[in-house]
Formats: structure tokens, C-alpha cells, sequence
């Protein structure tokens, strides 16, 4: 057995995982969906995944764990959280408080090496090799070109993932082996911090809500750059809801109370989420305006990402948990004919326009899900060589 | 030491053909068995194959190529009904007084690709022939207690 997370600050998910006959990682703990737990309510991750173990209250070793983190893993850091941890640390913690061992009569080296625990980013957790064979996939692009997915040599193309929620995320997925390695060729994700690149908008009404952010600092992370993720977020989606709030004055479109109320408390991730419903269910010309800039802006990003990674092989836009489900098929019609996909392809050069109308652009269902479960296919990977270490611990 | 350790140092002591033998896996090179005993041919060979830490050095670390040749070969047998790869022989080239023959086992223990590998520096005194043999008189009883270890 094995735990894999989701970790970031407005949340994190956490579930024992083992491998079924063909190798797929089957829920264990908690037998329906990843338990959840308040980050910000842990002083580090050590102490939310003690709560976890405690929980679960399995009384056998769990060998490995892998984690997907909404921030640097190579840093120890998580976006919004004061917790500074690493890799190392969380082996040796994972000795004593899942083995029930000391590190020190264990093989320090080869646990660290492997890692029995191990840490990515959270977008490079999706497995997009088992993505790829999903049947869920919507594809958002009407025009594109499907039928030649690999270069003259046979060799698939690039592709892209992009996700808002908390922050921006984005990944370069490329066709290869990591470097030093004779692994099998398959689709390899490469992490960016895209996220913190500064915005740079290419419409009118994008130039005024760069500009009001300048003159709103309270809404930005620092108040001399507005970076992508300061738009592309649910906060962002707050801010521009602010942002339109504020232009139209109070002879405006009416703020409900309810939203209010959710921004008044900064409930942000609440407030984001309810935005999106009334916008989608088409209760309020507000939140429909700041809902067409965002996917608007959305939608360019995601332009620019295939553009910078020309990846013809698709971009795959990562559907968190923003949308409620029964309004999903909603927002993948706004996706289809509004603003996103007008402004994925809005370019000058005719070439760049053809180019980006022929690049596939697919919805992922359910993100977060595929997040946790890559996480658990990699800690399953490192099981066997883990429960090795764990016999060999003196 | 366990029954594993203790019948690769005892293969080594008996000085026919066999200097070495490690176990080790094949995706990030982890040595994770190997003969220990200074009473071989070559002690020295032993200690290169442990590293520094003892956990498998640079040397096993480049092993993991056999990974790759073992998919592919495999492949190759599958599609020519040949079946998959069994043993690989390596020859080196000589450095020095010894010129050394690796002679390789490779199999899967719980999905983890592995390779016994049997080690000889001792040309001169061995024919490969005879090297080929020592190793399949031995290769069972290896494999059995590797089975019983991590299988």
C-alpha cells in the first residue's frame, strides 16, 4: 500500500492507494474519494499527513508515498502556505512514522535515492500517457486537426497542459526517456512556473484590467508586477469581478448579496465558484462580463503556451473544481463558442492562425482526481524497491 | 548475513571461474546483493562493485543499460518466436592483467526489472566456455533464494 496527495493551500487530499491486477492504483482509505484536509489549519505537511495516518489508523507499513504540490517541490514550497519542507525530510519522517523504524538503521542513502517519498509538482503528476487513453476527453476545437498527431519521424508531438486554481498551472508534455536513463519512450511532463510570468494582454478591455490591477495593488501578490496568475486564478476571477464592478458604478449591473457576502469574508475560492455558477446559468450580467474577460484571457494564454512549446499534439485544459457538474456541459459550450477559443487562434499572421485552428485543444474532466491517482501510479512504482529498504532496515 | 550473501560468497570462495556476483536492480542501479567475502580471486573487484557507500556505485549505476537491451531483445524474440532474453554475455577488453566477462541474468521480481550478474577477471585461467558453465551450475540456486527475497 501506498498514500498519494494533492497538496496546496486551499486544500489538500490525501488517500491510501494499493495496486490492482493490472497495476492501476485502486482507493483503499477512504473507500469512496481522497479524505480532505485544511492546510492552513497544519503548522507542515508532516503534521496534516500524521492526521492522515491517524485517520486511516492502518496498522501495517505503507511503503511509499508520492504527493503532487501547488508550488516547488525542489524548494519546499507550497504557494499561499508558510510550511518549508523537503523531499529528505519527509523520507526520514516517513521512516519513523510509517515504518516505524529509525532512519539511522535503515540504508539512509538508497531510501533518499529512490525516494520512498517522493514529491512533484501537481500538474506533473497527471499521468497524461493514461490521460491519452481516456474516454472523457471533450475536444473544444471544431477545427482541429486530429489525424496526424506525430512529426515525419514518428515521433508524437508536444503537447500542453494548462489548469487554473489556486494559481496557473502549465506543462511542456514531450515525447522521451529522462535523461540518463533507458526507461521506455512515453510522454514525459516538464513543469513550468508559468504562472508567475507577467501578464501581458492583447485586448482592449484586458489593457484596462491590467491597468486597474497597477492602481489596485491589494488584489496583486506584489504591487509592482501583475503576473499571469494574478488573472488567471480564482482570485483573479474575484478581481475581475471587482474590476468590472467598480467601472460600471452603481449604476451597474446588481452585485448579488450572497457573492458579496462571500468577498466580504475573502471566502475567495467560494466566491470564484459562485461567479463562474451565475455567469453559466446566466443569473447575472456581471459575473457573465468578468466570465467572457476571463476566459478571454484564458484562452490567449493557452494560445501563447502551444505557440511557445508548439505543441501540435494538443493542449489540454485541466478542469478543476470550480464548475458545479451539472453546469460542466454549460461551460463546455461557453469553452466551444465563446470567448477561450476566439482568442486561442486571435493572432496577426495568417500562418499562426491556421497553425492554431489545427491544434487540437481538449477538456479534462476531472483534474484533480487524475492528479492524486498519478500521484499514487508513482508511488506504486517505488513500492517494491520500498518494501526491499524496509526489510533490509535493521 | 543472509542465505543469499551467504551462497554468493560461497560460489566466489570455491575460485572456479566466478570472482564476483551482484544483484542489483536495473531502473536507478541499486546494488542490492553481492558476493562480500575476501576470500575470492579478486576482493578488490567486489569492493568497486559496492561503491563507496556500498549501495552500488557509478559501475552499476551504467548496468541499467541492460533494461533497454533486455525490452528490446525480448521484443525481437517475441516476434521471431525465439522467445525472450535469458542470459547476456559481456567481454571486455583487457586492462592490466585482467580482462573481465560479466556474464548477466536478467529478470522481473514484483515489476522490478533485476540482474544477477556473475563476474569474471580471470581469462587466462577460465575458457568463456567454461565461464558459461560455472554460472549455469550456479544460476538456480541464486535465483531461487532471490525469488525468496524480493519475488
Amino acid at each position: 500500500m501506498v498514500i498519494a496527495g494533492n497538496i496546496g493551500s486551499g486544500g489538500s487530499y490525501l488517500g491510501i492507494y494499493k495496486k490492482d491486477d493490472n497495476g492501476n492504483p485502486v482507493l483503499v482509505f477512504p473507500s469512496d474519494e481522497p479524505k480532505q484536509y485544511d492546510s492552513a489549519s497544519y503548522s507542515s505537511p508532516e503534521d496534516m499527513i500524521k492526521a492522515f495516518l491517524q485517520d486511516a489508523n492502518i496498522n501495517e507499513p505503507i511503503y511509499a508515498a508520492c504527493f503532487g504540490i501547488s508550488g516547488q517541490p525542489e524548494n519546499g514550497y507550497i504557494i499561499g502556505l508558510d510550511w518549508k519542507f523537503s523531499q529528505d525530510e519527509l523520507c526520514d519522517f516517513w521512516v519513523e512514522h510509517s515504518w516505524k523504524k529509525k532512519i539511522g538503521e535503515c540504508d539512509e542513502a538508497k531510501i533518499k535515492e529512490l525516494p520512498v517519498v517522493r514529491l512533484v509538482h501537481n500538474i506533473e503528476a497527471i499521468d497524461f500517457n493514461v490521460l491519452l487513453e481516456s474516454g472523457e476527453l471533450v475536444e473544444l476545437n471544431d477545427e482541429a486537426n486530429t489525424a496526424n498527431d506525430k512529426d515525419k519521424g514518428g515521433v508524437p508531438f508536444n503537447c500542453a497542459l494548462i489548469g487554473v486554481r489556486g494559481g496557473l498551472g502549465e506543462a511542456l508534455v514531450y515525447w522521451g526517456r529522462p535523461p540518463g536513463t533507458f526507461d521506455q519512450e512515453t510522454f514525459k511532463t516538464s513543469p513550468s512556473e508559468g504562472g508567475y510570468a507577467n501578464l501581458a494582454p492583447s485586448s482592449e478591455e484586458g489593457v484596462k484590467l491590467l491597468n486597474y490591477l497597477f492602481e489596485h495593488p491589494e488584489y496583486l501578490k506584489g504591487p509592482e508586477v501583475v503576473t499571469c496568475q494574478d488573472v488567471l486564478s480564482e482570485r483573479g476571477i474575484v478581481s475581475m469581478y471587482q474590476f468590472f464592478k467598480d467601472k460600471q458604478g452603481e449604476d451597474g449591473a446588481t452585485a448579488p448579496d450572497e457573492l458579496e457576502k462571500l468577498i466580504s469574508d475573502k471566502n475567495i475560492k467560494s466566491a470564484a465558484k459562485e461567479i463562474i455558477k451565475m455567469a453559466l446559468e446566466e443569473k447575472n450580467a456581471l459575473c457573465e462580463q468578468v466570465i467572457d474577460l476571463f476566459f478571454s484571457i484564458y484562452g490567449a494564454e493557452a494560445g501563447d503556451l502551444a505557440l511557445k512549446y508548439y505543441a501540435k499534439g494538443g493542449v489540454y485544459f485541466l478542469h478543476g473544481s470550480t464548475t458545479p457538474p451539472e453546469l460542466v456541459d454549460k461551460l463546455i459550450d461557453k469553452l466551444k463558442q465563446g470567448s477561450f477559443m476566439q482568442a486561442f487562434t486571435r493572432r496577426t499572421m495568417p500562418q499562426v492562425v491556421d497553425l492554431l485552428k489545427s491544434i487540437p485543444v481538449k477538456f479534462v474532466q476531472d483534474a484533480n482526481t487524475r492528479m492524486i491517482r498519478g500521484a499514487a501510479r508513482r508511488a506504486i512504482e517505488n513500492e517494491p524497491l520500498a518494501s526491499v529498504f524496509y526489510r533490509e532496515c535493521k | 548475513m543472509d542465505e543469499l550473501g551467504l551462497l554468493l560468497n560461497k560460489i566466489v570462495e570455491a575460485k572456479r571461474g566466478i570472482d564476483a556476483i551482484f544483484v542489483s536492480e536495473l531502473k536507478k542501479g541499486f546494488l542490492l546483493d553481492s558476493s562480500k567475502t575476501e576470500n575470492g580471486r579478486h576482493p578488490d573487484l567486489v569492493r568497486k562493485l559496492g561503491g563507496q557507500a556500498g549501495a552500488g556505485g557509478n559501475a552499476m549505476t551504467h548496468m541499467s543499460v541492460l533494461q533497454a537491451l533486455e525490452r528490446r531483445i525480448s521484443d525481437f524474440g517475441e516476434e521471431t518466436g525465439l522467445g525472450g532474453l535469458e542470459l547476456t554475455i559481456l567481454q571486455l577488453g583487457e586492462k592490466g592483467d585482467i580482462k573481465g566477462t560479466v556474464v548477466a541474468y536478467i529478470s522481473h521480481y514484483k515489476g522490478v526489472p533485476m540482474v544477477i550478474g556473475f563476474v569474471n577477471a580471470n581469462p587466462q585461467d577460465d575458457s568463456l566456455g567454461n565461464i558459461v558453465f560455472y554460472c549455469e551450475q550456479h544460476i538456480k540456486d541464486v535465483r531461487e533464494l532471490v525469488d525468496k527475497k524480493y519475488g
